[in-house]
């Protein structure tokens, strides 16, 4: 079944969409992340122009994001106070990061920056946690206390950082600096590769600060439905291509996905969570790697200048 | 469907009446009427694309060949500047390297004729003219990153015509145009889904053996349909408006699916 989307100017088929939406919802839900690394390839591959295709998605991943941020909310593995220090910081990294991607552009090779940055950041952070998370499945039989904090050197200059605030929630009390610091490096790259942010985010929650996983997931969706909601209205007011009937489908698909994924991802262990995305993240990164280094079937491309709307 | 394939009899039934009704044109010269099964596509929610057909009548006498016209019909979509790059090795890497934009190219073309192009009008013709899909390709005015040679540019036209060919924008048939009787022919256009919005202005030509008898140019129009236009014209018109509905529905959606899992 065909519906025409009326900004993206082309028909899709609505059960294609709304079973790509749900795939990516349940992703999203279960692991805490926007899922525009997923979707924006998925939708460009049917056709869809990017800028349509990224301004679309906001509201969607806003969608699933809620869904799945009142889910954790119930369940007390939300830090509110904690969303908020890291968005503050996130304000000032997505300012800097349009700013460092027109810069970019003008230079001409965007994209090839773009990709390469793509493969290098899903590989790092995906290798880094298929590590933690292999280790920590095979360390199994030991007791959860047993397994130690370590401490690193730099932990100690961030003891005694100035400005401490107690995250109750988070089981954290440290100085907001590196927080707002960690705000403006997921901004930053968020703004400038034009993905949310959660992939980095939940790593260095769960490695760097210590903060438990179900909690980070949750915070990480709060974070991310603040930042999407602002990206919609962005977009919207900026371009016009935010698709009202592209985004309701996705919608639909990715808010109910997102409540089957939230489920799921309570019934696992942190551990296996993590050995999950570390999964998705390396495959996503290796398709990227892929496309970067394969032969193209045709060398050439054609692109429509976008025109002024 | 409010479709453009609808009433191609009723169209062809309407211009019969229409030739009819014309006052008789001096023995000599050649005429071409033409009729479109519709002035207006109008694109709605089901849209999936969609063809629209052209008749056309000759008259007066072919006097070369023997009694045989031949046509050749050229539909153009609205210019745009067309821009193609070719990917590069960089060490390991494929990435964009030249460019080479084409500058009020149409989007859609399609150039259908009786015969093959070639055995139909001369080759200079079909240059000048820009008949043929290469011919318009290159004929379009430039624009790049870098100048390039002469056979690094054709090689950006082969490929402009390559790609939109398998986009199915553009499109050269040699059998596209049928004669129905030695006077009338009929010639069907193809529009893609993600088809242009605009005008699109369709030319025919009549040929008698080689020699340009006539040429009548007929337009029509793609337009989107009711909620598609107050979609797009709210979303360009009333942008901060159209944001904030976004993500409250966004927000509604979210609310909704929530509450309707929740098992508590």
């Amino acid at each position: 079944m065909q519906i025409y989307l009326p900004i993206a100017e082309l028909p899709v088929d609505v059960l294609l969409v709304i079973g790509m939406s749900l795939a990516v919802g349940f992703i999203s839900g279960m692991f805490g992340i926007g899922g525009g690394f997923l979707m924006t390839p998925l939708l460009i591959f049917i056709g869809v122009p990017t800028a349509v295709a990224v301004a679309s998605e906001a509201p969607q991943i806003a969608a699933s994001a809620f869904t799945g941020a009142l889910s954790y909310w119930r369940r007390r593995a939300l830090d509110v106070k904690l969303g908020l220090v890291l968005l503050a910081g996130g304000v000032t990294g997505a300012g800097a990061g349009v700013w460092f991607f027109n810069l970019l552009r003008a230079a001409g090779q965007l994209e090839a920056v773009i990709a390469v940055a793509y493969v290098a950041l899903l590989g790092v952070i995906g290798g880094l946690m298929l590590t933690e998370s292999t280790r920590a499945l095979l360390r199994r039989g030991a007791p959860q206390a047993a397994a130690p904090k370590p401490r690193a050197a730099g932990r100690s200059i961030i003891d005694r950082m100035p400005f401490k605030l107690r995250f109750q929630r988070s089981m954290l009390h440290m100085s907001v600096i590196p927080l707002l610091g960690l705000g403006a490096f997921v901004g930053f790259v968020g703004a400038t590769l034009g993905i949310g942010g959660g992939f980095l985010l939940v790593p260095i929650l769960v490695y760097v600060f210590r903060v438990p996983t179900a909690v980070v997931v949750g915070t990480s969706l709060f974070q991310i439905l603040i930042t999407m909601l602002a990206a919609t209205v962005l977009h919207a007011y900026a371009a016009a291509s935010v698709d009202l009937v592209l985004a309701a489908l996705l919608m639909l698909g990715g808010s109910i996905g997102a409540q089957f994924g939230v489920r799921a991802g309570q019934k696992l262990k942190g551990e296996h969570l993590r050995l999950l995305l570390a999964l998705l993240l390396l495959s996503v990164g290796g398709r990227f790697l892929i496309d970067l280094v394969a032969t193209p079937k045709d060398a050439y491309s054609v692109a429509i200048e976008a025109k002024a709307r | 469907m409010t479709g453009p394939v609808m009433n191609a009899r009723a169209a062809l039934a309407a211009f019969g009446l229409a030739a009819g009704a014309l006052p008789a044109s001096p023995a000599q010269a050649e005429k071409l009427l033409l009729a479109l099964s519709s002035q207006q596509v109008t694109i709605a929610s089901n849209y999936a694309g969609g063809e629209l057909t052209l008749f056309g009548a000759a008259r007066g006498e072919p006097r070369r060949s023997g009694g045989r016209w031949e046509a050749v019909v050229r539909a153009r979509g609205p210019g745009r500047t067309l821009q193609v790059r070719r990917k590069e090795r960089v060490g390991p890497f494929w990435i964009n390297g030249p460019a080479r934009s084409f500058e009020r190219a149409p989007d859609f073309l399609a150039v259908l004729s009786s015969k093959p192009l070639a055995s139909v009008a001369a080759p200079e013709d079909i240059a000048s003219e820009q008949l043929s899909l290469a011919a318009a390709a290159d004929g379009a005015p430039a624009g790049g990153t870098r100048r390039l040679d002469a056979a690094e540019d054709a090689a950006f036209v082969t490929a402009l015509v390559r790609r939109q060919t398998q986009r199915g924008h553009w499109r050269e048939d040699g059998r596209g145009v049928a004669f129905l009787d030695r006077d009338v022919f009929r010639a069907t256009i193809h529009l893609p889904p993600d088809v242009a919005f605009g005008a699109y202005e369709v030319e025919a030509r009549l040929y008698d053996q080689g020699r340009l008898a006539a040429l009548e140019t007929i337009t029509f129009r793609v337009v989107k349909a009711g909620f598609e236009q107050r979609v797009a014209r709210f979303a360009d018109r009333e942008r901060l408006l159209y944001g904030f509905g976004m993500a409250l529905l966004a927000i509604a959606f979210g609310w909704t699916a929530s509450a309707a899992f929740r098992r508590d």
